[in-house]
């Protein structure tokens, strides 16, 4: 721990003072912004929990979309019908998450690559599916609405306050990055990375492939879960289709737009993926087909994303300063 | 027992769509080694094509049948050239987000184009025929005919056809192929505008039947891809098979327990085989 923060807590000291200032620069841009901002942490969460199934552990979950939304399910059902205390809501909630995580990973985690990963999107299916169908706990399509707003001692974490929104959705944000740069930069994180880059070769070392992967998914669902019980919480309401097939696509294709495999490559996808649409919205009704273009585009032609990109200018400044160096 | 036809005639209808959807979806995977997550949404749009064709232009179920065929193949051949032909050497997660990228798209067309709200296409062959202890409507006997007919060309495709030989030296090794002088882009482009096809000729003959609207292609992709996986991953046969018992199976689960809960039966399948049978029924191939 303590080596750990002399190397990165300057970096997570940056990171706290710029969330500092965070609500009040996009201030400057308009206050409509602000909304789309909450929703960017809320949504960085995700990622950054994908991020550690994906991109470390090289498993395409498509489910996990359905792991925030079973978080923003769970902690609204037990804050609406059992009045549990929000914070207390929001654990349940996640634990939900991590356990229905650990379900689908202990009947999909033995396959392996592209079956793994049309195995998950099934199961994304089977749970919008059962979200829309258990109308008398869920309400069906309309969904839940009246969720209990978070508090601490007398004040009230109210939507239209953003700025305190900001402020909680980001502070969740970076305890979630500063979780998986803790576990990647372990024991654990190395298996992972390991199997990662070749299970076969990881197994044969002595790493039991399934247990990590197990645990993996297990604590990516969790965090995810408390991401999708901020929403909940921050929306007021839940319907199906916030955990369907599109958010999923955003969230994976935000991922890699900002770089898997990286602690800012997420949180810089989340911003991509939530600002894009706003900004093509502008442009009238085809904004979303626009979208499916770029993002389609962006694989293609940047399949490293935004820190690839950061990476490989880089390499080559650095090439540029060292043949400089030996004065050719 | 009249009820118990009735549900297992209901199941063969839903049967032979399922079969020909996987069937599609089950080959381009062959083939392409790339899963087309859109094949619903080309689905939903054939249905699409009966629809325009039958409420809009002529009374004529043939010419929406045909339309489809067109949009299908013409389809399959713009998302195979500009999408997926640049992303076979990229790997899982980049294959997925540019089929992911053709899903969103293909949505929000449909939705623009024909709005979003739910459709239904009237059917031209309402007449009842009773045969034996059966009461079944031109519509659904029209759907099956043209499923035997369509699965068995499929099979004189690959067995009697020099291109359908081809096709299968190219799922076999595309680098072998290559050699003995396939044009292995070419073979794939051509499957993939088969295999489109198939899913608009699937979306058509069930429009009269199934109501549709843009956004519920992902349930029929998920269903092809459960039928594939029970099947055996790269038995082509295998998934006509699963097909047709998935559609008996739920149509009998919503017949004689839960109609709101049909969908749950073709995921217990699911699980249950992959954990303890991960190569399917049929498969040689390991899941």
């Amino acid at each position: 721990m303590r080596s750990f923060m002399r190397k990165k807590g300057f970096a997570y000291l940056v990171g706290v003072a710029l969330v500092a200032v965070l609500p009040h620069l996009i201030g400057l841009a308009g206050s409509a912004w602000m909304h789309t901002f909450v929703i960017v942490g809320v949504y960085g969460i995700l990622t950054v929990s994908l991020n550690l199934i994906r991109g470390y552990t090289g498993q395409i979950c498509i489910s996990h979309v359905a792991m925030y939304g079973i978080g923003a399910y769970g902690s609204a059902l037990v804050g609406i019908k059992l009045g549990v205390n929000f914070w207390l809501a929001l654990l349940i909630g996640a634990l939900m998450a991590g356990m229905v995580g650990l379900f689908i990973g202990w009947v999909s985690l033995g396959l392996r690559g592209v079956y793994f990963a049309i195995t998950t999107l099934a199961f994304l299916r089977l749970i919008g599916a059962i979200l829309t169908n258990w109308i008398g706990l869920t309400g069906g399509e309309v969904g839940l609405y009246g969720v209990p707003r978070p508090s601490i001692g007398g004040f009230v974490f109210e939507p239209t306050n953003r700025v305190a929104w900001i402020y909680l959705a980001f502070g969740f944000l970076i305890l979630s990055v500063f979780i998986v740069d803790r576990i990647v930069n372990s024991r654990m994180g190395r298996a992972l990375i390991a199997i990662r880059e070749d299970e076969d070769l990881a197994k044969s070392t002595g790493i039991n492939t399934f247990n990590y992967k197990m645990i993996s998914m297990g604590i990516s669902s969790f965090l995810a879960g408390i991401g999708g019980g901020l929403y909940g919480a921050y929306m007021g309401t839940i319907t199906p289709a916030d955990c369907a097939v599109i958010p999923s696509v955003m969230a994976m294709a935000g991922l890699v737009m900002g770089g898997q495999g990286t602690m800012l490559g997420p949180i810089i996808g989340s911003v991509f993926v939530n600002l894009l649409p706003e900004l093509l919205r502008l442009t009238g009704e085809y904004y979303f087909i626009m979208f499916g273009v770029i993002m389609i585009l962006f694989i293609i032609f940047l399949p490293r994303g935004v820190m690839g990109v950061i990476a490989s200018l880089r390499a080559r400044l650095r090439a540029r300063t060292s043949i400089k160096e030996v004065g050719v | 027992m009249e009820m118990f036809l009735v549900f297992v005639g209901n199941g063969v209808v839903i049967g032979s769509i399922y079969a020909m959807l996987a069937m599609g979806l089950s080959f381009t995977f062959s083939i392409m080694r790339l899963v087309n997550f859109a094949h619903g949404e080309i689905y939903v749009l054939g249905s699409y094509m009966a629809w325009v064709v039958i409420t809009k232009f002529v009374a004529n179920f043939w010419l929406g049948l045909l339309l489809a065929i067109v949009v299908g193949a013409v389809l399959g051949y713009i998302i195979e050239r500009f999408a997926y032909r640049t992303v076979y050497q990229a790997g899982y997660l980049s294959q997925f987000l540019v089929s992911l990228g053709v899903v969103v798209i293909l949505q929000e067309a449909m939705r623009v184009g024909f709005s979003g709200l739910t459709q239904t296409c009237p059917t031209l062959f309402p007449t009842v025929r009773v045969i034996g202890k059966f009461a079944v409507t031109d519509q659904r006997l029209i759907v099956v005919g043209m499923t035997i007919l369509i699965v068995a060309g499929i099979f004189l495709f690959f067995n009697r056809t020099k291109m359908g030989k081809a096709m299968r030296a190219t799922r076999g090794s595309p680098l072998a192929a290559g050699m003995v002088g396939i044009s292995v882009p070419r073979m794939r482009s051509v499957a993939f505008m088969g295999c489109a096809a198939l899913a608009t000729v699937a979306g058509a003959l069930l429009a009269p039947i199934f109501s549709f609207q843009p956004f519920i292609g992902m349930r029929y992709t998920v269903v092809a891809i459960i039928v594939i996986v029970a099947g055996g991953i790269g038995s082509i046969g295998g998934a006509a098979i699963a097909g047709y018992a998935l559609g008996i199976i739920e149509s009998l689960f919503a017949g004689y327990l839960l109609g709101q809960w049909t969908f749950s039966v073709g995921f217990f399948i699911l699980i249950v085989v992959l954990k303890f049978r991960p190569q399917g029924l049929f498969g040689k191939e390991r899941a």
